[in-house]
């Protein structure tokens, strides 16, 4: 299948931070979670992609092209929403939508006039006035009135309400209907990801994770829970982290088939959510102890 | 690059109310430093114009939006040099037509006299600060090269008007000298070698650093 974005051994240097080789690839047609604590390099990551930070190594191929040297023709075909305005607040709506349409070959006024109406957004209105969903909804209607074929979405949803949040989801989920578009979005809130995503990518530390497909995810990885006498015989190597309390323990397995195979019925095995893979993978081993 | 240039104008409507003042303000203010009057009226407002899109642009953290869009780093640095040369033949313009309005209704005001040597003067200042400024503005951001350029703008803004007085006032001076030999006994080519073409070429290093510097400048 056609990758539409590649990162391989990506890596960039700063005081303090470091982002180290970190690869994945996405198929056509597919969404993207990237995710990973604050600070993990989600960001940094993202404006490698979009090269607005220069990468210290590696190869990031947006399209099958390099990302360099290709830079404009690649912008054409992607769709952008960042985590907050970077639109000219003192324009309107309108004067902002003027200013990029020229930009880009492919724009859709129709389709662009679809979405004002669809978000209810004030054309007349300075973006400065426009209350923090409203100027997502604006950033995400220039995104989708040129027909990108890649939306990359760096924590759209930070800082906005349950409502705009499951709007925007929506909305993503509709926009997959047509197979051609891909994704990358980027996030903290993991439920977000739960119901959309096809593929996770998780950063921490500047450094990959995992990059698998969500079903991959939830196969491999399992929450297992008990007493603390179980946790005694148990091999802690099958855990990526345990979370220990007076009464039992609570620990995600990326072995789920190896603790099945070992423990059977003695201890109880749910299915993990992506924050509970996210929260114990970034403990690590830290043995945590819970204050109920 | 006109949208780019749009823009710079368009996000600062209250700004623009203010430079018209301004404008207003020079014209009958400083009436009687011809043809210096007309230099400094155009080059403060057009350089007010000029900073003012640079400091609202990093007030909005414009330049990832930007750069994200599909525009080449060249059209937008060359857009910042183009719409000041834009600008100062606006607000020129406007001189001129409160020139015309004084003049035609008989109006009893000294005005700030139209001269093609003021305006030659505007724009070789203007490409003056530009050339400094751009670059710096491109490598640092506004905020961080805000200081180097007010010192340079208001140093030189307060030094033209006694330079100009004592290049007049001193018949002996060899730069007087040689100033009137080049106005009044040189060819228009000379004047045009001389003149433009350093000026030409300190744009064109100007230019060439911005980009290269806003090239290299990370996000």
């Amino acid at each position: 299948m056609e990758k539409i974005l590649q990162l391989e051994n990506v890596s960039k240097s700063f005081k303090g931070f470091s982002l180290k080789n970190i690869s994945f690839s996405l198929e056509r047609g597919y969404i993207m979670g990237f995710i990973g604590p604050n600070g993990a390099g989600k960001s940094t990551t993202i404006k490698l992609m979009m090269n607005l930070l220069k990468k210290d190594s590696g190869v990031i191929k947006i399209f099958g092209l390099d990302h360099v040297q290709h830079e404009i023709p690649i912008k054409e075909r992607i769709g952008f929403v960042y985590d907050s305005n970077h639109f000219y607040e003192e324009l309107t709506v309108q004067e902002m939508k003027n200013m990029v349409r020229p930009f880009y070959k492919n724009w859709a006024e129709g389709l662009f006039q679809q979405y004002v109406k669809e978000f209810n957004l004030p054309l007349k209105k300075q973006i400065k006035h426009l209350s923090k969903g409203m100027k997502m909804k604006f950033s995400l209607a220039i995104a989708l009135s040129h027909h990108a074929e890649l939306l990359i979405m760096d924590e759209p949803t930070s800082g906005l309400d349950p409502l705009i949040r499951h709007e925007l989801l929506e909305i993503l989920q509709g926009l997959m209907e047509d197979e051609n578009k891909s994704v990358f979005f980027s996030t903290h809130i993991t439920s977000d990801l739960d119901k959309i995503a096809d593929y996770i990518t998780f950063i921490d530390n500047g450094e990959t994770v995992l990059s698998k497909t969500k079903d991959e995810l939830l196969e491999e990885y399992c929450i297992v829970k008990g007493n603390k006498e179980q946790l005694h015989k148990i091999d802690r190597g099958v855990f990526v982290g345990i979370n220990e309390n007076h009464y039992g323990f609570e620990a995600l397995s990326n072995r789920k088939m190896d603790v099945l195979r070992n423990f059977g019925d003695s201890v109880l095995i749910e299915k993990p959510t992506l924050e509970d893979i996210m929260i114990f993978s970034t403990r690590r081993n830290d043995n945590h102890v819970s204050t109920y | 690059m006109y949208q780019l240039i749009k823009k710079d104008l368009l996000m600062q409507k209250k700004t623009l109310m203010f430079a018209l003042l301004y404008l207003i303000f020079f014209t009958f203010a400083i009436a009687k430093n011809e043809p210096i009057g007309l230099t400094i009226g155009i080059m403060i407002v057009t350089y007010m114009l000029a900073l003012g899109s640079a400091s609202l642009e990093e007030k909005n953290d414009s330049d990832i939006m930007l750069l994200s869009l599909p525009i080449k780093k060249k059209s937008i640095v060359l857009s910042k040099y183009l719409s000041v040369y834009i600008i100062a033949t606006v607000v020129f313009l406007f001189n001129y037509l409160f020139y015309l309005v004084v003049h035609t209704f008989s109006i009893p005001l000294e005005i700030l006299p139209i001269t093609y040597v003021g305006f030659a003067g505007a724009i070789i200042a203007v490409t003056i600060f530009s050339s400094i400024s751009f670059p710096l503005i491109f490598k640092l951001g506004y905020a961080k090269s805000r200081i180097i350029n007010l010192v340079l703008f208001f140093g030189l803004v307060f030094l033209s008007a006694p330079v100009t007085e004592a290049i007049n006032k001193n018949e002996n001076l060899a730069v007087k000298q040689w100033l009137q030999k080049l106005v009044y006994e040189s060819s228009n080519i000379e004047k045009t070698l001389v003149i433009v073409l350093p000026l030409f070429a300190i744009l064109m290093i100007s230019y060439k650093l911005s980009l290269t510097f806003y090239t290299k400048r990370e996000f």
